[in-house]
């Protein structure tokens, strides 16, 4: 055990908190069973696809691969997009260096980090987040960026439209200062599927004062800017496509002049397919919240629960709020986000109204800026329900640099006592360094 | 409240494998098998139902598991009752790789659905357990890469071995 842990810590300089310390544990109890079978003839390499597909639906993605290996039948079936593997819990994408020629993920339902080489064209640029099961990479210059997704598991990569097919892209970049400008400018970027081939994007990009919302479809040559709603929203806090909408979280205050009777929506064509895509705005129920309360320890002025981060996830084929409150730290040096708490909300459609939610049951989320989700604990050895894994990326500026630092967390929140064990502390990284939930698929 | 006090005779089919053997067993629990279900629905139930994809000896394992698995009685399984037949699985298919083959292609042919979640989560297990060159030895695949295309394949894929 000592090792694998070592491996994480070594990895990320931090110590492994008791509950990843439980999923390695459990992990090597695991391995350490030792079973033997007995050997008799068959004629597996010779089993019809479709009975393959029942088997390989009931192993992970880890496994699937691995079994690729046996022969050149199997190589074919475990690669066919069409069958499912069994769900897994999402994998977290570790920091990384830019230009890296690989990148590493924390598998904690193994308990082992896995570095997967990133193929040659792939090289050199930087990870900002996932979706669906692809990674979101941009590459090249300032002048020159390159957007593309990976799917590290098959190696396979789709484009992106330029971005400078988008108009305040160029102003963005003149204007702006930091190094990192690119992954500045992308807030985020979220699939409708993880079937490229039917897969709307939507894209959240941010400008000094403001930010806008655009879709494209893969293979597209331009972005598709939403106009017009800059003024009125000039800030999403999640976007999230279900049964064929877009949904987008938003402030709240903006919303009170909107009429009764359900949230706004907006409509969009998709180039000359003869498709729209329709959207529609939830106002972030957390936003509206008492003033904060300040306290000042030694040198440390403390904002009490002044920033919040929400995320729209999907539950049992319910759309939920997940809201972090976290304390604004100031030092001399810094700033920094702590996470305190977390609180999840039911929206309820017809009247417009949220509920707070005081439990998840045996259901565990997965929450990151760029990819969220939801597991039944049950189904996983080892794993608890009415539980939130997080992993949070907060901008964060340096009082003295002009550099925006991010602010890393993770761990886990416990909604029974409204506890956060952390995996590691918040450390501060460059910005295009983003941390983040991934789901696996071949 | 109207009660029906059902003292008929249990109606049987007659079932006949590849190799001409013939097995008798209550309709009800012959119809655990969709395929089966569907051929008595069409009026098959007169005359010998044709199984021509399983061998007697395999016939007469699923005939188990139809008998353990037919709808009790009185309509409502009890926990007990359950629990028990949870047991009896777990028995039932720990058998030797040909067999669990054989059962398995049955439940897909028979389409039963316990049975094939039964065995494909038993040969998951297996393939779960075992490495590549373990699960070879055990299903007794050949391996049919040249082993430059076995070393260029495990590259690619590395990472899932460490």
């Amino acid at each position: 055990m000592a090792e694998l842990y070592g491996n994480l810590g070594e990895y990320l300089s931090f110590s492994v908190s008791s509950f990843m310390k439980q999923q390695i544990l459990y992990h090597n109890n695991k391995k350490s069973k030792s079973k033997s079978f007995v050997h008799v003839y068959g004629r597996w390499d010779e089993v019809p696809d479709d009975m393959m597909g029942e088997i390989l639906g009931r192993l992970n993605i880890i496994d699937r691969i691995r079994l690729g290996g046996v022969c050149k039948s199997w190589r074919s079936i475990v690669k066919q997009k069409d069958i499912h593997s069994a769900p897994s819990v999402p994998w977290l994408l570790l920091p990384h260096a830019q230009n890296c020629n690989s990148l590493s993920f924390f598998s904690m339902s193994e308990g082992i980090v896995h570095n997967i080489k990133l193929p040659k064209a792939a090289q050199g640029g930087w990870c900002f987040g996932s979706s669906k099961g692809w990674l979101t990479i941009a590459r090249g210059t300032q002048d020159d960026p390159r957007v593309f997704l990976l799917n590290p598991i098959s190696g396979f990569q789709r484009h992106l439209p330029s971005l400078s097919t988008i108009p305040s892209f160029k102003d963005f970049v003149d204007v702006a200062l930091h190094p990192n400008r690119i992954t500045s400018f992308i807030r985020k970027i979220e699939l409708s599927s993880t079937d490229l081939s039917k897969c709307i994007v939507a894209a959240t990009f941010r400008l000094p004062t403001t930010e806008f919302l655009a879709v494209c479809k893969v293979g597209d040559k331009e972005w598709r800017v939403f106009q017009g709603l800059k003024d009125k929203y000039p800030y999403y806090f999640d976007v999230k496509f279900h049964e064929d909408k877009l949904y987008a979280l938003v402030d709240m205050h903006m919303m009170e002049e909107e009429e009764e009777g359900g949230f706004a929506s907006y409509t969009m064509e998709l180039g000359s397919r003869e498709e729209a895509i329709v959207l529609k705005v939830i106002p972030n129920i957390s936003a509206r919240r008492p003033p904060y309360e300040v306290e000042i320890n030694g040198d440390i002025i403390i904002l009490k629960d002044n920033g919040l981060e929400s995320h729209l996830v999907m539950l049992d084929g319910e759309l939920l709020i997940v809201s972090a409150l976290m304390n604004n730290l100031y030092t001399i040096i810094f700033s920094y986000m702590k996470t305190t708490k977390y609180q999840v909300f039911k929206i309820g459609w017809s009247t417009s109204t949220f509920t707070r939610v005081a439990s998840i049951g045996d259901k565990m989320l997965f929450v990151s800026q760029s990819e969220s989700s939801s597991l039944s604990a049950p189904d996983f050895n080892g794993f608890s329900g009415n539980r939130i894994y997080f992993s949070k990326d907060s901008r964060a500026h340096g009082l003295h640099t002009l550099d925006p630092i991010v602010c890393q967390e993770s761990g886990v929140f416990y909604l029974d006592d409204d506890r956060i064990e952390r995996s590691f502390p918040s450390i501060n990284l460059p910005t295009q360094c983003q941390m983040c939930w991934f789901t696996p698929h071949p | 409240m109207s009660s029906t006090l059902c003292c008929s005779f249990a109606k049987n089919v007659t079932l006949r494998s590849s190799d001409g053997q013939t097995f008798e067993v209550e309709e009800a629990a012959a119809q655990v098998s969709q395929t089966i279900k569907r051929m008595i629905e069409d009026g098959c139930t007169g005359s010998v139902i044709p199984v021509p994809n399983l061998t007697g000896p395999v016939l007469a394992l699923v005939i188990e598991y139809f008998k353990k698995h037919s709808p009790p009685s009185d309509g409502c399984p009890t926990a007990l009752l359950e629990m028990e037949i949870k047991d009896w699985d777990a028995k039932f298919v720990a058998v030797d790789n040909d067999t669990l083959l054989d059962l398995t292609l049955a439940a897909h042919y028979l389409e039963i659905q316990g049975l094939l979640d039964l065995t494909c989560h038993r040969v998951a297990d297996i393939l779960n357990d075992n490495s590549v060159e373990k699960i070879r030895e055990i299903f007794h695949i050949k391996n049919d890469f040249t082993p430059e295309e076995e070393a260029e394949e495990r590259s690619k894929i590395q990472w899932a071995f460490e």
